[in-house]
């Protein structure tokens, strides 16, 4: 193509010479391709480029060396049309690597002096721009764009830190692969900016920026060989997506809170990965091993149909020990144990083996048990409604059975978008105020919060000697899980209350009694969840109640789909 | 027990596989690693595909989940496509694992993933959209995974 620019080629490798330059990003040193490919044989650094006449990263990186701030060039350097968009249409099938075509996007800079280009490169007859990634790319700068008023510039203090703030950063990266290759520059100067004035001091840090698109960058590459033409490109999508998060003060990870769906998602994955184990049901306890129906068969239980102990497959013979399950299953005493002992569920069923008196059987399903006498027997349950201390208020409706009819997935899709609903509308002003103080390092009191939070429950631990509001709470969740036998329960609820319940796991039958004593009290629950979350709610802001918030939506919520 | 289950429910498959199955145990080996030859059904995408899949059984099975890999490659939302030939099949999570499932059960579920996959369950998202929104597209490439992959017996790894 033409275009050529001498002025920089004679200073540098001939990169019009019939061969490609690539020139390292790192250490800026450049080589031909063919001699040493396309990783930095110097620094080893694979944030390289090929060089091409119109886009010659070395005279570029010379230029802007950070002592002086650049951004009025840069805008010059990529004025819109400076690059013809439609080149690459005459280039298709052009074999010609030193001349390859190219796809600019562009935008000028921001008032955040944010500016970014991608050019793609690729073997002949690859489908080399995607469409898909404009859109994205330019909803991520209007996003930017529409931080930045809101952000508390300080006009003055920034022109007069010019010199500390000054200098643009630049990001560039590179990626090839067997079709091709795609770079990705992104100029994020300071400007007025997002980051500048609000945290002076931290400034030095490397530009947020930069470690956010380092991670995108990895999906920009060209699209592979075997991807069909035109179609989106998920990978990038999804990454900025994540990167929209981060700067959105609803969807956002502070520390160890987390206060959207993703961020949530996202350390469940962690936990489940570190913890393969930890999503499935929890050992069961000793009372409940204890408590197992145990007798010696004999003649009159092997004329049914099951003869067979499903876990050792071994047929079932007079003599053998047998052991009962709540839910009529039976197995050899010995191999139930071994199962029980990692696991709290029937074999066959998964129906939780711990409340036995919670789960006799499908006609439990649409009778919710009578309130009055559950509260004669434990006055200690009630008390939480009475005293209305910590979180048990809001204690949601357990799901009477789900029961084995459930269609599985849709109803498991269905609570998972009920939680979500449900926790958008509660938390999403609670979160805006809690976020933005603690995002944008506004003063917050959200330790006092919390520490207030535990000290209550803990006090009404020792009052009541009852396990705390969380504890049973995930009593909850698992029971559900257990009883859903044909539709596991997300595991992103099971495998949560697992990972917390588990070192509390002490008095069972207490707060299974809770639970059920909770089903018939607070059938308001809906309302209380949605609408008018109680003071102690409000106040205590930690990632644990906000899952229980969530989790107490998605409880109710579901219970009345179903009904 | 679980060597003793293990032959016990060898020998029913072996000599009553699930429709499209072939088992059989590697040459000098243990109960615990089977070799498994699937041909899906004519009606499938798959077809006429023979997929090798290796099913090892932990040492304390049924407690734990079998593990499956596919050792050839197919084109699948729920099989990565790789050498590793992972499966995202739900009874096998640990979750859902219990051990009153047999290995004839999981089989059967292998044979379903491949008549019907779960796109929404995807180990390969990129797959899964194509699954999803352009199933010509996929089945074209499922199909030439097969002719290119899947035609000849499969070979097993020595293990």
């Amino acid at each position: 193509m033409d275009g050529s620019s001498p002025d920089h080629a004679h200073r540098h490798l001939d990169a019009n010479a019939g061969r490609e330059v690539v020139y390292c990003h790192a250490c800026a040193s450049e080589w031909y391709r063919d001699e040493r490919g396309l990783l930095c044989p110097r620094c080893g650094s694979d944030i390289t480029e090929i060089v091409s006449l119109e886009n010659d990263p070395r005279a570029f990186d010379d230029d802007s060396e950070p002592e002086s701030p650049r951004l009025p060039q840069l805008r010059h350097r990529f004025p819109h049309g400076d690059h013809d968009h439609d080149d690459h249409d005459h280039n298709h099938g052009n074999d010609h690597d030193s001349d390859p075509d190219e796809a600019d996007i562009e935008e000028h800079l921001g008032p955040n002096g944010f500016h970014w280009r991608r050019s793609v490169r690729d073997r002949p007859g690859m489908q080399h721009h995607d469409p898909a990634v404009d859109p994205v790319i330019e909803r991520f700068l209007g996003l930017i764009q529409d931080i930045a008023p809101q952000r508390r510039t300080n006009l003055f203090e920034q022109r007069s830190e010019e010199g500390r703030y000054g200098a643009p950063h630049i990001h560039r990266a590179t990626f090839t692969n067997g079709s091709g290759s795609a770079s990705v520059t992104i100029f994020s100067g300071s400007g007025p900016g997002l980051f500048g004035p609000t945290s002076p001091g931290q400034d030095r840090h490397p530009d947020p920026f930069q470690a956010f698109f380092s991670n995108v960058l990895r999906d920009v590459s060209p699209p592979t060989g075997g991807r069909e033409a035109g179609g989106p490109t998920p990978g990038f999508a999804r990454g900025l997506q994540e990167i929209l998060n981060l700067f959105n003060p609803a969807h956002a990870i502070a520390g160890d809170a987390v206060y959207s769906q993703e961020a949530l998602d996202q350390i469940i994955t962690n936990l489940m990965e570190a913890h393969p184990q930890s999503n499935a049901a929890p050992p069961a306890s000793t009372e409940a091993l204890d408590s197992l129906d145990r007798r010696p068969v004999d003649a009159s239980m092997l004329e049914g149909e099951k003869t067979e102990c499903t876990i050792c497959i071994d047929d079932m013979k007079v003599d053998d020990v047998a052991a009962f399950l709540p839910c009529k299953h039976w197995f050899h005493e010995e191999c139930v144990t071994l199962w029980l002992k990692q696991h709290n569920t029937c074999p066959v069923c998964r129906a939780s083996i711990e409340k036995p008196d919670e789960r006799s059987g499908p006609s439990m399903r649409t009778s919710p048990p009578p309130i009055s006498s559950q509260s004669s027997d434990f006055g200690s349950s009630r008390s939480d409604d009475l005293y209305g201390i910590g979180m048990s208020r809001t204690e949601p409706v357990p799901i009477p059975g789900a029961g084995p009819s459930r269609p599985p997935n849709q109803g498991q899709s269905r609570i998972n978008e009920a939680m979500r609903d449900l926790s958008a509308q509660q938390q999403e002003r609670q979160d805006r105020e809690h976020m933005r103080q603690r995002i944008w390092g506004m003063p917050g009191d959200r330790g006092e919060r919390q520490q207030e939070h535990d000290t209550r429950e803990r006090e009404r631990d020792r009052i009541w000697g009852v396990p705390s509001a969380m504890s049973y709470d995930t009593w909850r969740t698992q029971r559900r899980n257990s009883r859903n036998s044909l539709s596991p329960t997300s595991p992103r609820l099971s495998s949560f209350a697992d990972y917390r319940v588990r070192p509390r796991q002490t008095s069972p039958p207490q707060s299974g009694r809770r639970d059920r004593e909770n089903a018939g009290s607070s059938s308001g629950a809906n309302a209380n969840a949605s609408a008018s979350p109680n003071p102690g709610q409000q106040t205590s802001s930690g990632p644990f109640s906000w899952l229980r918030d969530r989790f107490t939506g998605g409880g109710s919520r579901d219970d009345s789909n179903r009904e | 027990m679980s060597t003793k289950r293990i032959s016990k429910e060898f020998a029913e498959v072996s000599q009553q596989p699930p429709e499209g199955f072939i088992v059989t145990l590697p040459p000098n080996d243990s109960v615990h690693t089977w070799h498994i030859t699937l041909q899906p059904p004519p009606s499938t995408t798959f077809y006429p595909g023979r997929f090798g899949i290796v099913l090892s059984l932990p040492t304390d099975y049924p407690f734990k989940p079998p593990v499956v890999k596919f050792i050839t490659r197919v084109y699948h939302p729920n099989i990565t496509n790789d050498s590793l030939g992972n499966v995202c099949l739900a009874i096998l999570k640990p979750e859902n694992w219990k051990p009153s499932t047999k290995i004839a059960s999981v089989l059967e579920a292998l044979r379903n993933l491949l008549i019907e996959p779960q796109p929404d369950d995807p180990l390969e998202e990129r797959i899964a959209d194509e699954y999803r929104n352009d199933r010509a597209s996929w089945e074209a490439k499922a199909k030439a995974a097969v002719t290119k992959y899947a035609l000849e017996d499969p070979i097993f790894p020595a293990s």
